[in-house]
């Protein structure tokens, strides 16, 4: 039975492109929510490499950055509906920013696959000499000027709510990406900062340090430090890279492309794989179709009671 | 000191060794395309190294795509187009008194008659010996002050004291560029002003995008600068072009070339070189003076210094030096407020500082010269700041576009007076239609295109009502980094109305702002 069974599923996998639904009509446009070499740059580059190597169909990645992947969302929700223009950005591009934006609904997307996750944590120098967030409401209650390095309106409203569960005060500095709050950390122009995946070198080369995990889990890159919600602030910061089109992309387009990005993600051998272990440990968080798009409904909604929780 | 050296040791092999420990040659031969490329683009009559950096970007990051591994091809070619340029410019100034590059204008004053004399090959080589001498020294100084400053900054700046410094740039670029400094200041905030559209940094959405989705993010950088730079331009010479055949043109016969320079003669030389070296320097560590007041500076101090003022103009070799050591000296130290501020000092630097912005993931600023110790860990990777190896990546290019320069230059020099005659007819519709494609290639289509015709039409008018554009473009770009400074200062300070004004040193460069527009306003109103 067992034999019978492999047989069938390798015919199946050899016979996969003749059963394949869908070919795109001419090359696909991915459009990257963020600028040239960062992380979802990278990522999504190395992908559209890797299913054009296993599918044959031609993709150009283009960079429309701005605005936490606003930018580039703003203009795919225009766009046909028919599998030849996708966007690859972050969850909070749906689940959070249309919030701040008149013309944008997290149901003006068809949400295809997520491809990794963040590692988003609270982050400061390491000669600080914190350890823990304990340490920094120490330094805060000492009369430490606490000056907070966020890179969007979701993650300055996350760091106001910690503020509040610690019983400090803090200013905010808004940075141009994630980048931006790492080099205001290491400059000094900030003393604690967010961090979600890019800080992976300056953690492990000593000069940042982690005092807390904003997941619903510690991070990878410093499983001993606790999260958020085990000191009692509801907050889970923690974001997915995501492959989006326009509303009303036909399920067949949605599964074929869902299902050439999971195959790569699958394949330890593919680069794509291999980046995501290495900068968003420990391995792809794949998260597709339906249950993805129930996922950033009810983030959303989870998201709506926050900034309602913010601006009381 | 180790961990410098350990710096400095990967910068360089990174530069020729890929990761897997390959031999790299595209750099090299980026490099040294790139020298050859200025040298010949120097040499025409109305083209510039900054002109020719405008027209390669977008075809260098066409042919090389995005990413770290582009960055070394594409910075190695326009560091090689920077530096050949200032050495090709004196070739026509000296034979046939047309400066290939306005900076090169005053060699013309002593080279021309030196060939006029029968001693055009020693004008030339007295140029390029002069030239590159003064490019060698102004490097050195940019490799040891650029990690130094970058660090000093580091340490003192915080973010209202940076806001304060890019004011006070901005101030002294109008104060010293052109010759109205307040049609300067009035051209910086024009640029200042339109790179307003785009997303506020608040989070609020898009600002002044006229509700087009595809300005949400700014305007396209290249397209914006190869209009305002590159296509005004060919919009007058168009115009001048018609006016030109009018008047009778240069005589474009070879003269005769004489003997050549000798080694004792060069060792004569170092003196007047070392001290033009050191004004271009100066000038060039400065933001927005650039290349042709170095030059003019050198020269005068050079005829002032010597014993013989009255031989300048009638064909000295001390004026060739003069001016030449003085104008290539600038292309190192003027990377020196890049590197180390993110401030581009002249048009060369502007180019830098796209390429960089375009390409990969590595940003200008004090981040860049953090000496992380460098520790490798078994099975895993090394930890390291790629960022200060890329750094003296970019130095080491600088130094084989020196030695490019020293050889090929030398040879190439010889020779381009057969090269110079390429009329401007033939020029300017290739270089239009270059300019047109990559604005369409690289910025998004017609997004792109719209962009470069809107900023032609700037830059005509600007150039046309003797606005410099210089201080256009670094107003352009360096806007969004005040705004980020300003806006960062005001909320890290908890919302501090007087948060410019609570630093002495804010405070101080904040007066010395208001001094120079104080003196705008007047020498405007008494010239």
């Amino acid at each position: 039975m067992k034999r019978s069974l492999l047989i069938a599923a390798s015919m199946l996998a050899l016979a996969g492109p003749a059963f394949a639904e869908w070919q795109p009509d001419g090359p696909i446009r991915l459009w990257i929510g963020y600028g040239a070499g960062g992380g979802t740059d990278v990522q999504g580059r190395t992908l559209a490499k890797e299913i054009e190597a296993r599918r044959g169909w031609k993709i150009a990645p283009e960079n429309k950055a701005g605005e936490d992947g606003t930018v580039m969302s703003a203009q795919l929700k225009s766009e046909a509906p028919d599998g030849q223009t996708l966007g690859f950005a972050i969850t909070t591009t749906y689940d959070f920013a249309p919030m701040n934006s008149d013309n944008l609904s997290p149901e003006d997307f068809t949400y295809i696959t997520t491809t990794a996750g963040s590692q988003m944590a609270v982050l400061a120098r390491a000669d600080s000499g914190w350890n823990t967030l304990e340490d920094l409401q120490a330094a805060a209650a000492g009369g430490e000027q606490i000056v907070w390095a966020n890179w969007g309106t979701q993650v300055e409203a996350g760091a106001e709510l910690v503020a509040r569960g610690l019983g400090i005060s803090v200013n905010h500095l808004r940075t141009e990406g994630g980048k931006g709050a790492l080099n205001a950390l290491v400059s000094m122009d900030a003393n604690v900062g967010w961090g979600g995946g890019v800080q992976k070198p300056l953690v492990e080369a000593g000069v940042l340090k982690i005092l807390a995990s904003a997941e619903t889990t510690p991070v990878a890159l410093d499983p001993e430090k606790r999260t958020l919600r085990d000191m009692g602030i509801e907050l889970n910061l923690g974001y997915q890279y995501i492959i989006t089109a326009p509303a009303g992309l036909p399920e067949e387009i949605r599964d074929e492309i869902a299902a050439v990005v999971a195959e790569i993600l699958a394949d330890p051998e593919s680069e794509t794989r291999q980046f995501i272990e290495k900068q968003y440990p420990p391995a792809p968080i794949v998260t597709q179709g339906d249950a993805l798009r129930e996922q950033i409904l009810a983030t959303y909604d989870a998201n709506v009671e926050m900034m309602k929780a913010f601006a009381q | 000191m180790d961990l410098l050296l350990q710096y400095v040791g990967l910068g360089v092999t990174s530069v020729f060794q890929g990761a897997d420990g390959s031999l790299l040659l595209m750099p090299v031969l980026m490099v040294l395309i790139g020298v050859l490329v200025g040298i010949l683009i120097g040499a025409v009559p109305g083209m510039s190294g900054p002109f020719a950096m405008a027209i390669a970007l977008p075809i260098l990051v066409s042919i090389f795509g995005y990413g770290n591994d582009a960055l070394y091809p594409v910075l190695g070619c326009l560091l090689g187009i920077m530096k050949g340029a200032t050495v090709g410019g004196a070739v026509p100034a000296i034979l046939f008194k047309t400066p290939g590059t306005p900076d090169a204008f005053l060699t013309t004053l002593d080279g021309y008659p030196m060939a006029r004399k029968g001693l055009g090959k020693k004008a030339i080589q007295t140029a390029h010996f002069a030239s590159v001498m003064g490019d060698n020294f102004s490097d050195i100084v940019l490799f040891i002050a650029a990690p130094a400053i970058a660090v000093a900054v580091e340490r003192i700046l915080g973010l209202p004291e940076k806001s304060a410094l890019i004011i006070l740039s901005l101030c002294f670029m109008a104060a010293v560029v052109g010759k109205a400094p307040l049609k300067g200041l009035i051209g910086g905030l024009l640029g200042m002003f339109v790179s307003l559209i785009g997303s506020t940094m608040s989070g609020n959405g898009p600002r002044l995008t006229f509700g087009i989705p595809e300005l949400g993010n700014g305007l396209p950088l290249t397209s914006a600068v190869l209009g305002v730079l590159v296509i005004s331009e060919v919009l007058i010479s168009i115009e001048e072009m018609h006016e030109a055949r009018k008047t009778e043109a240069p005589s474009r016969e070879r003269p005769e070339m004489g003997p050549a320079l000798s080694w004792a003669e060069r060792l004569r030389m170092m003196p007047g070189i070392l001290r033009a070296a050191v004004i271009g320097t100066v000038i060039g560590a400065l933001p927005g003076i650039g290349t042709t007041t170095a030059a003019t500076l050198s020269y005068d101090t050079a005829k002032r210094r010597s014993k013989t003022p009255e031989a300048f103009g009638q064909g000295t070799p001390d004026g060739v030096v003069a001016t030449e050591a003085a104008n290539s000296a600038v292309s190192g130290a003027n990377l020196i407020p890049v590197m180390s501020l993110g401030i581009p000092g002249n048009f060369a630097a502007v180019f830098i500082i796209l390429a960089v912005e375009t390409i990969g993931d590595f940003s200008f600023g004090p981040q860049v010269f953090q000496f992380t110790p460098i520790q490798h860990i078994e099975g895993f990777d090394t930890i390291l700041n790629t960022n200060l190896v890329m750094a003296f990546g970019m130095f080491t290019m600088m130094v084989v576009a020196n030695i490019f320069n020293w050889t090929l230059g030398g040879m190439l020099m010889g020779v381009l007076g057969h090269l110079v005659r390429i009329p401007k007819e033939l020029m300017l519709p290739v270089i239009l239609t270059v300019s047109l494609t990559a604005a369409y290639v690289q910025d998004g289509g017609y997004v792109g295109l719209l962009t470069a015709g809107v900023f032609a039409l700037i830059g005509y008018a600007l150039r046309r009502l003797q606005i410099s554009i210089l201080p256009f473009v670094i107003g352009f770009l360096l806007a969004p980094t005040l705004e980020g400074l300003v806006r960062g200062a005001f909320t890290a300070s908890g919302g501090d109305a007087f948060f410019l004004l609570k630093s002495p040193i804010a405070l101080g460069m904040l007066a010395c702002s208001a001094f120079l527009l104080f003196r705008m306003v007047r020498q405007a109103r008494n010239p």
